[in-house]
C-alpha cells in the first residue's frame, strides 16, 4: 500500500513537474536598416530658345533640337525620381504682351546619358517617373515646345520660366 | 480440544483478514481520494496555464526604412505589414510573458556615420496572431506583460522613425533590435 501511495505521489509530482522545468527566457534579433540617399539636385543646363519667330507662323523646338531646354538631375544611382514640371507657362511674356506656348505629348524626354536622341519621351503636362542612371548617377531631362505668335504679335523679347522638380519616390 | 480453537483462530484469522481487507479498502479509497485531489490540483494548474516548455523567439521581419533622403525624417508604423519589425514567440498557451526590447539609439553607417532612430510610445504592438493591424500598442521603451494565445503563440511588431540630418552621409545603415521574452511567475 505504501508503494501504491508512493506511486501516486510520484505520479502527482510528475503531473506538477512541467511548471518547474519550463521557467526561462529567450531572445530574438532583427535588423533596423535604412539606406540614406544622396540628396537629389536639379541643375539647369540650357534654356529653351525659339530664336527669332515670325508673326503668324508657329515655331517648334524638339527635344532633340540644339536649343531644347535641358536639366541635369543628380542623386543616388539607380534611385527612382518623380519628374514634374511644376511651372510650365502657357504664355511667354514681353511686358504686357503674351506669346502662347504649347507642349505636345512627346515634348519632354529623359535619359541617363546626355543624349536626347535616345531619350524616353513623356508629356510635360503630366510628368513621369524615371531612374537616375547607374553608376553615373545622372539623369538628363529635355523640354521642347511650340510658340504660336499671332499675325499681329508685338515684336520684342518674350520670356517665361519653366521649373523642373525631381523627387525621390523611395523605389 | 485441539480442533476447538481452530475455528476461532480461523474466525479471528478470517476476522483479521476482513479487518485487513477493510483497512486496505479504506486506504485504497483514501489513496484514490488523494490521487484524485492531486490530479484535480494538476488540472487546476493546467487551467492556470503553467509554462510547460521554454519560450522561443524568432525574428520574422526587419524594421526596414528602405531609401530615405538626407534631411527628411522617415517613419514606419508598427502596422506596416511589409516594413515593420516582427518577432514570433512560441511557448505555452495562455501564459503571461514579459516582453523587453533593447532599442538602438542610432543605426551605424559608412565610415562610422550614425543615423539617429527614435521609437514612440505606441511604436510597439503585440498580438497572438500575425496581424499587425490588430496588435495592441505599447511603449517599446517599457517592459510589457502580455498573454500568449491559446495556440501558445505571440507576435511583436515594431515601428520607428529615422532622422537623417541634412548632411547625412549617403549609404546603408544598420542596427540590431533585441526582443527578450520571459515567463511571468504564475
Amino acid at each position: 500500500m505504501k508503494k501504491l501511495i508512493g506511486s501516486i505521489f510520484v505520479l502527482a509530482i510528475l503531473v506538477q513537474a512541467p511548471a518547474a522545468f519550463a521557467q526561462g527566457s529567450a531572445s530574438g534579433n532583427i535588423l533596423a536598416q535604412a539606406n540614406v540617399l544622396t540628396p537629389v539636385t536639379v541643375t539647369p543646363q540650357q534654356d529653351l530658345d525659339f530664336g527669332n519667330v515670325i508673326p503668324g507662323t508657329n515655331k517648334s523646338v524638339a527635344i532633340t533640337g540644339t536649343t531644347a531646354g535641358r536639366w541635369l538631375v543628380q542623386g543616388t544611382a539607380g534611385a527612382e525620381v518623380d519628374i514634374d514640371f511644376t511651372a510650365l507657362p502657357g504664355n511667354l511674356t514681353s511686358g504686357v504682351n503674351n506669346l502662347p506656348i504649347v507642349y505636345g505629348a512627346t515634348d519632354a524626354g529623359h535619359n541617363g546619358p546626355n543624349n536626347p536622341a535616345t531619350a524616353t519621351t513623356f508629356n510635360p503636362a503630366t510628368g513621369t517617373l524615371a531612374n537616375i542612371s547607374n553608376p553615373a548617377a545622372t539623369l538628363f531631362v529635355w523640354i521642347g515646345g511650340t510658340v504660336q505668335p499671332a499675325a499681329a504679335q508685338a515684336s520684342g523679347l518674350y520670356t517665361g520660366t519653366v521649373t523642373l522638380t525631381a523627387t525621390y519616390t523611395g523605389n | 480440544m485441539s480442533a476447538g480453537p481452530r475455528p476461532e483462530v480461523r474466525r479471528r484469522a478470517r476476522g483479521c483478514r476482513i479487518v485487513r481487507g477493510a483497512r486496505a479498502s479504506v486506504l485504497a479509497a483514501t489513496a484514490a481520494a488523494i490521487a484524485l485531489a492531486l490530479f484535480a490540483v494538476g488540472a487546476r494548474t493546467e487551467e492556470l496555464s503553467a509554462p510547460d516548455r521554454p519560450p522561443t523567439v524568432t525574428g520574422r521581419g526587419d524594421l526596414d526604412f528602405e531609401d530615405v533622403v538626407a534631411g527628411v525624417p522617415a517613419a514606419i508604423t508598427r502596422k506596416d505589414r511589409h516594413r515593420a519589425g516582427a518577432w514570433w514567440i512560441r511557448g505555452t498557451a495562455n501564459v503571461d510573458v514579459l516582453l523587453s526590447l533593447a532599442l538602438p539609439p542610432s543605426l551605424s553607417g559608412p565610415a562610422g556615420a550614425q543615423l539617429p532612430i527614435a521609437f514612440g510610445s505606441d511604436d510597439a504592438g503585440f498580438s497572438w496572431q500575425q496581424r499587425p493591424d490588430l496588435a495592441t500598442g505599447f511603449n517599446p521603451h517599457v517592459p510589457r506583460v502580455e498573454r500568449l494565445g491559446s495556440n501558445g503563440h505571440g507576435w511583436v511588431f515594431l515601428g520607428g522613425t529615422v532622422q537623417p540630418g541634412l548632411g547625412q552621409r549617403a549609404g546603408a545603415y544598420l542596427g540590431t533590435v533585441v526582443l527578450t521574452v520571459a515567463y511571468v511567475a504564475q
